[in-house]
């Protein structure tokens, strides 16, 4: 339902790290919600660790941009959704770490392809380049995440099928 | 006073109290009537003195029948004997058979015929002329009562009233003698006429109450009538809630918010009303439920006095969930124990069910004035913690009472919950939480000092009558005329229910070689009650009775009688 | 006094959900915090009053004074507090079971009474703390869960929005907790609006109804503005799909209630009593 992003809100290079540690943040935040659920609700520890390690990831993602000088106000340049925020229901509750990692390469890949439409609209010469140089950066997160992924057991096939299913033998 | 509806009893009746308050007596008057809206048969019955009324009589002096449609109904509740008097209108035909059978004289009074005689004339007036002369009572009163409440309508009204009643009285002088009532001697002492349920509104709003959510119900719709009224004038809320669920929750909300609440309702609405109560009780939100009596099972006989809900007020929670249950014990004690109830639960953040009864509740009542005491709700205000540390809500004190915050207090914030929960309130399922907070839950209950106000003590004596809520009147009266008859009781009627004061009972019935209980049920719940509750000293006898019949001074007389022997 | 301003993680306390990985309440539950502090509010002057459910559980998870009440209730508890506390912001929120069906006759008044608060429901379509019972809002001919009649219930689902202005709600929405920063506009508007405002949030259930993940493809923005004729409102509700979010219907009604105000004391009651 996501609504394309409005890149005309964006007028500095001030604004636009602002606005990409913002988007940090909060997938930090979403992944370290996701951590506690996998830990708290249904006991998956190994795919908590996954996303608690890629909490701190983003973390240090958002550290590499100065903190916003004041409110960051009515700012909301991506419309609908922050793109980082991962989709609650792309989740489950039997997935593995290789998942959690290969979900998180998704969002880099909306990410990156995020900059690179924000590098074709915008007019202003000093936000063109710095969002070309954050879709050279999210190339090298994309490649590291895929590394990351790459070296989690792959799951099987069947990973999905629970033996004690939460509302036992679905009937379908 | 009987007749079916529209033959003004109710009114005649009501107008005969007030006449009776100006010259300085003392009343109590019930009402009996059928299930019916309006034009069912109805009974209006009033006991007149000149000292103070807490009890029926064992029978009526004088039973006033305007005319016979459906009034052999309430043959067991209007209880005659061969020095009673039934005045009946010949034109209503032959006197059913079971008041013939009383023995009671029969005489006659055409009040039909000599209410055609004046303009605008009604049989009740003829008959409340006629029975004021055969009491001799006085007629200024009655004329002065009679222009208070009519002449504002209209002066025809009146006159014609004031013709009927002196055309009633001259009738009278044909009806032979009877007994005749003392002289007042009560005139220069303060005295109140109050209903028990307004007088539970009063009481609530005394102790502190400012919201209440109500479901119209019989017997206690007239507490949630008072309150409609009342409490805006003193800047509290009334709402009337789609349902008895709604009116506990909508309490337990605004308690929540810091308003002292209340809630009133019989049985069924009682029945509805647990599930709230366990929350409050859970969640230390102070609530204040009346339940004013009425027979059960499931509808029962809604109109009648029974005191069957004590089961369920007490031991109706799910859970381990020790609360407060209280009960008036007369009309004028509804507006103390109401009170009382109310600075209890606010004191210890507990529901409280005020047990009232239909017999207490709708029942009229000509009462010395009762004391302004200063009972007035207030719970133990929280404090925001230091920087840092995190506000236990629930917190495990020595009291077993926890401060508690108003919304709107910084720092305090917390989640009220039904749940178990630890001392901040956060959900647990540990076995040491749920110690923890059932310890302190009931602690709080049972070391909380209730002072003397827990029973009404009176008199002394081998035998102990224990009793409570409107049986309380009959047993008072019941324990004077066996004190004149040389037999020595003690009177016991217990106004805190719960939690149980074992010290305090061992203590009242020190030296007490026999026991009595006297109550409304079928079951016996409250002997079942003291039994189970208590360690009495020996084992007790029972002189019970399911309603609608009241107990009556007479039986419980008789009975006292025989265990002094 | 500086007015000290609150970020929506400021709403949010310590307590850890217990909901399912990629349940959609976590999101409403940011919605919800991040609607608090974009209206400027106070933790210690808001208040979260809840049922039982799975998403009842989200008082503990705010900083704010919270109300966990029992199963059905939450619309009771939430009136009284609102009435008896007119000077706080009152949200009360729950499920489509907690909301619609043991609590549906609260839910017909609390419409009809019109108090000043905001009612968010966070519909899954299913029981999913007993584990996957067909709720009110269940389509009639769900069976994918053990728990359900072969065939599903039979039974038409509840239409929410179209009961709620049927009973004279002041204001209804639809949220998508897909959508969260949309949905924390609906309920920051729902708050301002005065009277009983209702926001249904579809909140997919991905552990009994894993069908609900698609509900991203198919829930979209309404394509109209709000309208304040509830004759409008209602040809639009009753042809709706289910899947249109935003403000439906803004009404005009007066809130319920009146400025409590003493004009006596209480010991001038007793004169009415008094020979």
């Amino acid at each position: 339902m996501s609504g394309s992003p409005d890149f005309k809100a964006i007028t500095s290079t001030a604004e636009l790290f602002a606005i990409v540690r913002l988007m940090e943040e909060s997938s930090a935040e979403r992944y370290r919600e996701l951590a506690e659920a996998f830990e708290i609700s249904c006991n998956n520890l190994e795919t908590a660790e996954a996303f608690r390690a890629l909490a701190e990831g983003e973390d240090r993602h958002a550290a590499e941009f100065p903190a916003p000088v004041g409110p960051l106000g009515a700012l909301k340049p991506w419309g609908e959704e922050d793109p980082e925020i991962a989709d609650p229901g792309a989740v489950h509750y039997l997935m593995y770490p290789w998942h959690a990692y290969d979900l998180a390469l998704r969002h880099e890949q909306e990410t990156l392809a995020i900059f690179t439409a924000l590098a074709d609209a915008t007019t202003i010469p000093e936000v063109k380049a710095e969002a070309l140089r954050l879709v050279e950066r999210e190339k090298g997160h994309m490649d590291r995440m895929r590394e990351l992924r790459d070296i989690q057991p792959i799951p099987p096939d069947d990973w999905d099928e629970d033996d004690d299913p939460p509302n036992w033998e679905a009937s379908d | 006073m009987c007749g079916s509806g529209g033959a003004g009893v109710m009114t005649a009746a009501n107008m005969f109290l007030d006449a009776a308050a100006e010259a300085g007596f003392y009343a109590l008057f019930g009402r009996s009537s059928g299930p019916q809206i309006r034009g069912g048969e109805a009974a209006a019955l009033v006991r007149l003195g000149a000292d103070p009324i807490t009890s029926v009589d064992d029978t009526f002096d004088i039973m006033l029948a305007i005319d016979w449609q459906g009034v052999q109904r309430f043959a067991a509740e209007l209880p005659l004997s061969k020095s009673s008097i039934v005045i009946c209108d010949p034109a209503a035909g032959e006197v059913p058979e079971v008041y013939v059978k009383t023995g009671a004289r029969i005489v006659h009074l055409p009040m039909k015929d000599l209410a055609k005689t004046i303009p605008g004339g009604r049989p009740n007036m003829i008959a409340l002329g006629a029975v004021a002369a055969l009491i001799g009572f006085p007629v200024a009163p009655l004329t002065e009562v009679l222009g208070k409440s009519l002449k504002k309508k209209r002066a025809d009204a009146f006159e014609a009233s004031v013709a009927g009643v002196k055309a009633g009285a001259e009738a009278a002088a044909t009806l032979g003698e009877s007994k005749k009532l003392a002289a007042p001697k009560a005139k220069d002492v303060k005295r109140w006429t109050i209903t028990g349920n307004y007088g539970t509104g009063l009481g609530a709003i005394r102790g502190g109450v400012r919201f209440c959510a109500a479901y119209p119900i019989t017997p206690a719709t007239e507490v949630l009538e008072y309150l409609s009224s009342a409490l805006p004038k003193v800047g509290g809320v009334f709402v009337q809630a789609e349902d008895e669920l709604a009116s506990v929750n909508m309490c337990i909300g605004a308690s929540y918010g810091g308003e002292a609440s209340i809630t009133s309702t019989a049985g069924p609405g009682l029945s509805l009303m647990i599930e709230g109560l366990g929350l409050s009780m859970a969640s230390e939100t102070p609530v204040v439920v009346v339940d004013v009596q009425r027979v059960g099972p499931s509808t029962g006989i809604a109109t009648k006095c029974e005191q069957s809900d004590l089961n369920i007020a007490v031991y109706g929670l799910h859970g381990d969930a020790p609360h407060l249950v209280v009960a008036p014990n007369s009309i004028g004690d509804c507006i103390f124990t109401t009170q009382w109830g109310v600075y209890l639960a606010e004191a210890l953040q507990s529901p409280c069910i005020v047990l009232s009864d239909q017999a207490l509740g709708q029942s009229r009542g000509i009462i010395d004035a009762p004391a302004d005491v200063a009972f007035v709700g207030k719970r133990l205000q929280a404090v925001a913690p230091a920087e840092g540390e995190v506000f236990k809500r629930y917190a495990n004190t020595a009291s077993g009472i926890s401060p508690m915050p108003v919304p709107g207090q910084e720092g305090c914030q917390y989640t009220a919950d039904g749940l178990e929960h630890t001392e901040t309130g956060t959900p647990t399922s540990q076995a040491s939480d749920h110690d923890m907070q059932l310890d302190k839950r009931q602690r709080k209950l049972t070391s909380f000092d209730y002072g003397s106000h827990w029973a009404t003590i009176e008199g002394e004596g081998d035998i102990a009558v224990i009793t409570w809520g409107s049986c309380t009147g009959a047993a008072r009266e019941a324990v004077e005329r066996a004190r004149a008859d040389g037999v020595n009781a003690k009177l016991i009627s217990l106004r805190l229910i719960s939690p149980t004061r074992p010290e305090h009972l061992d203590a009242a019935l020190k030296g007490v070689k026999k026991i009595l209980v006297v109550e409304q049920s079928h079951l016996g719940q409250f002997t079942r009650y003291l039994r189970g509750e208590y360690d009495l000293p020996v084992k007790p006898e029972q002189l019970s009775r399911p309603g609608p019949l009241p107990m009556r001074p007479g039986e419980i007389h008789a009975r006292l009688l025989s265990m002094g022997k | 006094m500086n007015a000290v301003t609150y970020a929506a993680k400021d709403f949010k306390s310590d307590v850890k959900p217990v909901w399912c990985p990629g349940c959609g309440d976590y999101a409403v539950l940011s919605s919800i915090t991040k609607a608090f502090a974009d209206l400027g509010l106070k933790p210690h002057e808001t208040s979260v009053v809840s049922g039982i459910g799975c998403s009842s559980r989200i008082p503990a998870y705010t900083n704010t004074y919270g109300f966990h009440s029992i199963h059905g209730r939450a619309l009771a508890v939430g009136q009284g507090l609102k009435l008896a506390r007119p000077d706080l912001t009152v949200l009360v929120a729950g499920g489509d079971g907690d909301g619609f069906s043991i609590g549906g006759n609260h839910f017909l008044h609390a419409c009809r009474r019109n108090v000043d608060l905001t009612y968010i429901v966070m519909d899954n379509r299913v029981y999913g703390m007993t584990k996957g019972q067909p709720s009110p809002t269940t389509e009639s001919d769900w069976d994918a869960s053990a728990m359900a009649p072969p065939g599903g219930t039979g039974m038409t689902p509840f239409h929410p929005l179209a009961i709620a202005l049927a009973a004279g709600a002041n204001f209804i929405a639809r949220g998508f907790s897909g959508d969260p920063n949309g949905t924390a506009e609906i309920i920051a508007e729902a708050i301002r609006h005065p009277g009983f405002s209702f926001v249904a949030i579809m909140s997919p259930c991905i552990t009994f109804r894993e069908e609900q993940r698609e509900w991203k493809e198919t829930m979209r923005k309404v394509g109209m503005e709000p309208t304040t004729d509830s004759a409008q409102a209602a040809r639009r509700l009753m042809t709706d799909d289910g899947y249109n979010c935003g403000v439906l219907y803004r009404g005009n009604r007066v809130s319920y209630g009146k400025d409590k105000i003493a004009s006596a004391a209480v010991s001038d009651l007793d004169a009415e009593f008094t020979l």
